[in-house]
């Protein structure tokens, strides 16, 4: 919601939990908004300016922000980095790291393999509709990630 | 796969439209007291006429996700000013009639230089430019009255060959001359373009600010016709509020039950008109079947309910909640 | 980015310019006004005027709450008609019908305005075709009632009491009652989830519902809401003129739309504040009534009217090119 403040923005998943009787406590409000933007560094000159002036992996911040501000036991991330500066990403894979230790269990879909192979323990690879490939810590290379994403058998390379 | 059955699918809107209003029909001219006669046909047409051409005008509207609020107005506007003057010579009888065209397609215009080089939104836009062409109508015609030429008023209003109502004859030629021009041309296919998305069509380097300038002034000239046409029918000019807001509201429920989308980009002005003619014989199924004539607002108004609500079955084909944000 | 605005203090930010311009328009209008009759700024015509204005203040909120969910609701003059002649009807049935009266005359109008959130929340119809439908179901239903002619009961003692009356001297009961209405309509805009949901749905409907808002519910309930003040708008109109009449709503769609854009709000929804609403109601209100000091014939009235609303949006109602 562009036109809206990065509060308003950041608070509207979790309206619940700063509101009593649908009255909404602006204190705790600013405490958890204050937390969010920390924890993420997100980039902005304060809470009420619009969403729509921030640059565009501040906005993706903000969007996981939002939704992080539930302290979510179970995260799905449809591609976060998509489209979002490098600096970003890092920051980004960083927090899903710290997110990851604290027991939260992160289900990550990506069509970029270097974040697959950097970030992830295990990688699902879907062909056709069916799991097609499970890849455990080592195995998940790029060549593994490729074939089995064109349903190719290993070893039978097109070009030897 | 067939080309036609891409069209087919297409105009499914208008398609609809026509059936309703063929059973209608049906309905009401079994049930006449007089029959399926060339009189009932012709009244029919007459009354009904009168709202197609309004419905037309705000079907091109809307196309371009667009909406004109002031279309009643101008039907009464160019009532009032035909009132005036179409009458007398011949010469000044073809004079009147070209200058009433012409205001129509003027307060078209000024709608359309409004809205696009203003940057209004259309709602508020037209709200107030009804406004201002009710005003112009009021000052033309304090109280009704005013002449018309009669032998014109009744060749377009009478039957041709004894059973084909001339209103219907007049509806076609507009069609054939307004309409089919346009929805083939760039500057319609533009139209279409602009109510589907803006942003794209802009992208396509389509002449957006064209497009929506020839509507809206296309519209006026069409709302003008259909004022031209009260004046014929009924051989007076009336600055009445409530008539030209009606005409207004109810365009807006041809249009709707005409299948064009209001949304924009969908739909035929074709549509627009047989929704009109739905509509229009929807309200004289009440007449017919010798219900109070108190109980005819109602049955229109639940009608109208019902035949929106209809829409609403497309929702069970969706299988992706999220389809129904657009 | 250092901008001029991020350097302005907090609340001069926040500060609308539509809502600045719109105060603007009034002090101007009080200023013609003056010049045409030399009472027009005395405190009885004054408060004379807020109490007029107050009717359409009441029905305003509800309309812009509607219009802040990016939808409009056409079926606002029968509901008002519908509200002022069922109050109407039930403060004739003794002393039982003079309580009820109020209460079931906003009833029906919230029964209506859920007819209306039931169509656009959950069968996607638009709001602009249902609520023509629900308003010509309305009028049908009122006519049947009257059976055409003016409606013959007369409206309640209460109801009278709440539009004319006068609880703290000289400040009339019905300014009392917006401004309650409007307090209410702040705080909810402001300060609730609700609130916030509103703005959400009207900016985005598709981000707001996957933020995890129950939109569909949130729609309905403000159509419920508009429904009940327009109705509830009418109860006071039917007490101002001691009885309902046909039609008394036609007059009040308009310039309600009016009002609430000329205020700053967004027609696509999603932004806008109570007090330009405010400011427009004062505006259409004092438009009005400086065009019948100036005994101008009702067609200048018209004209005048649909050229000062294009000119103030010319100033800032304009939406920004979209490129």
């Amino acid at each position: 919601m562009l036109p809206m403040t990065v509060r308003d923005n950041l608070s509207f998943a979790s309206l619940h939990r700063i509101s009593s009787g649908g009255v909404i406590n602006r204190a705790k409000e600013q405490k958890l908004i204050d937390e969010m933007i920390g924890l993420l560094a997100i980039k902005t000159a304060g809470t009420d300016i619009a969403v729509g002036s921030l640059s565009g992996g501040n906005q993706q911040k903000v969007v996981i922000a939002k939704w992080l501000m539930n302290k979510p036991r179970i995260i799905l991330l449809n591609d976060p980095t998509r489209g979002i500066d490098v600096g970003t990403k890092q920051e980004l894979y960083v927090l899903l790291r710290k997110l990851a230790d604290a027991g939260a269990a992160i289900i990550f879909y990506s069509t970029d393999y270097d974040e697959l192979i950097g970030c992830c323990y295990r990688v699902l690879v879907l062909y056709d509709g069916k799991v097609k490939r499970e890849l455990v810590g080592e195995e998940i290379t790029e060549r593994a990630l490729i074939a089995s994403a064109l349903n190719m058998e290993m070893g039978k390379a097109l070009y030897p | 796969m067939k080309d036609w059955r891409f069209w087919f699918a297409e105009q499914r809107g208008t398609f609809m439209a026509i059936g309703i209003f063929l059973v209608m029909f049906v309905i009401y001219s079994s049930n006449h007291p007089a029959g399926f006669s060339a009189n009932v046909v012709q009244t029919a047409s007459n009354k009904g006429v009168l709202l197609a051409f309004v419905a037309m005008a705000q079907a091109l509207v809307v196309i371009t996700a667009g909406i004109d609020l002031s279309v009643g107005m101008i039907f009464t506007l160019t009532n009032c000013m035909a009132s005036w003057l179409v009458s007398g010579t011949p010469l000044q009888v073809a004079f009147g009639v070209i200058i009433v065209l012409l205001t129509g397609a003027a307060c078209g215009a000024l709608n359309g230089a409004i809205i696009i080089y203003g940057r209004l939104q259309p709602i508020v836009a037209t709200i107030a430019t009804g406004a201002i062409y009710y005003g112009l109508a009021l000052a033309l015609r304090p109280f009704p009255g005013g002449t018309v030429d009669e032998t014109l008023a009744d060749a377009l209003t009478g039957k041709l060959f004894h059973f084909l109502p001339a209103s219907l004859v007049a509806l076609a030629f507009v069609v054939l001359v307004v309409w089919i021009p346009f929805s083939r041309s760039v500057i319609g296919r533009a139209a279409y373009a602009v109510g589907s998305s803006e942003q794209a069509a802009y992208m396509s380097g389509v002449p957006i600010n064209r497009a929506k300038f020839a509507t809206y002034t296309l519209s006026g000239l069409l709302a003008g016709v259909g004022g031209l046409f009260l004046t014929f029918f009924t051989y007076t000019g009336e600055a009445a509020y409530a008539s030209g807001n009606a005409y207004t509201l109810f365009s807006i429920a041809a249009v709707v039950l005409g299948g064009v989308s209001l949304f924009g980009g969908k739909g035929s002005a074709i549509g627009a008109i047989f929704g009109a003619l739905a509509f229009r014989t929807i309200g004289d199924l009440l007449f017919v079947f010798d219900f109070d004539p108190l109980w005819q607002p109602l049955f229109q108004g639940v009608v109208l309910l019902i035949a929106v609500s209809l829409g609403a079955f497309g929702l069970l084909r969706i299988r992706n909640r999220l389809d129904w944000f657009g | 980015m250092n901008t001029l605005s991020d350097r302005l203090p907090g609340f001069i930010r926040r500060f609308d310019p539509a809502v600045a311009t719109a105060f603007a328009c009034i002090l101007l209008l009080l200023f013609v006004g003056s010049l045409y009759s030399s009472n027009f700024l005395s405190p009885e015509y004054l408060l004379q005027q807020l109490k007029v204005a107050s009717f359409l203040g009441i029905i305003a909120t509800g309309m812009m709450m509607v219009i802040l969910l990016g939808q409009i609701d056409l079926s606002l003059p029968w509901v008002v008609t519908v509200g002022a002649m069922m109050s109407s009807a039930v403060a004739g049935f003794g002393q039982t019908g003079a309580i009820l009266a109020i209460p079931f005359g906003i009833l029906c109008g919230i029964l209506i305005g859920l007819l209306n959130g039931v169509g656009v929340a959950y069968l996607r119809i638009p709001s602009m075709i249902i609520t023509l439908a629900t308003n010509a179901v309305a009028q049908g239903l009122m006519v049947v009632y009257t059976g055409g002619f003016s409606p013959q009961d007369s409206a309640s003692p209460a109801m009278r009491f709440l539009a004319t009356g006068f609880i703290i001297p000289t400040l009339p009961n019905s300014v009392i009652c917006w401004s309650a209405i409007g307090a209410a309509a702040v705080f909810l805009m402001t300060r609730t989830t609700f609130g916030r949901s509103i703005y959400g749905i009207g900016n985005r409907e598709r981000a707001a519902y996957l933020s995890g808002i129950n939109t569909r519910r949130v729609v309905m309930t403000v159509f419920a809401i508009s429904g009940g003040l327009s109705a509830f708008g009418g109860v006071l109109l039917a007490g101002y003129a001691s009885k309902a009449a046909q039609s008394m709503g036609d007059a009040y769609l308009l310039p309600a739309i009016a009002a609430v854009v000329l205020g700053g709000t967004s027609i696509l929804g999603g932004r806008g504040s109570y007090l330009g609403t405010v400011a427009g109601v004062l505006l259409i209100t004092l438009l009005q009534s400086i065009l019948s000091v100036m005994q101008m014939p009702e067609f200048g009235r018209q004209i005048i009217y649909g050229v000062v609303i294009i000119l103030m949006l010319l100033l800032y109602g304009r939406e920004r090119l979209v490129r």
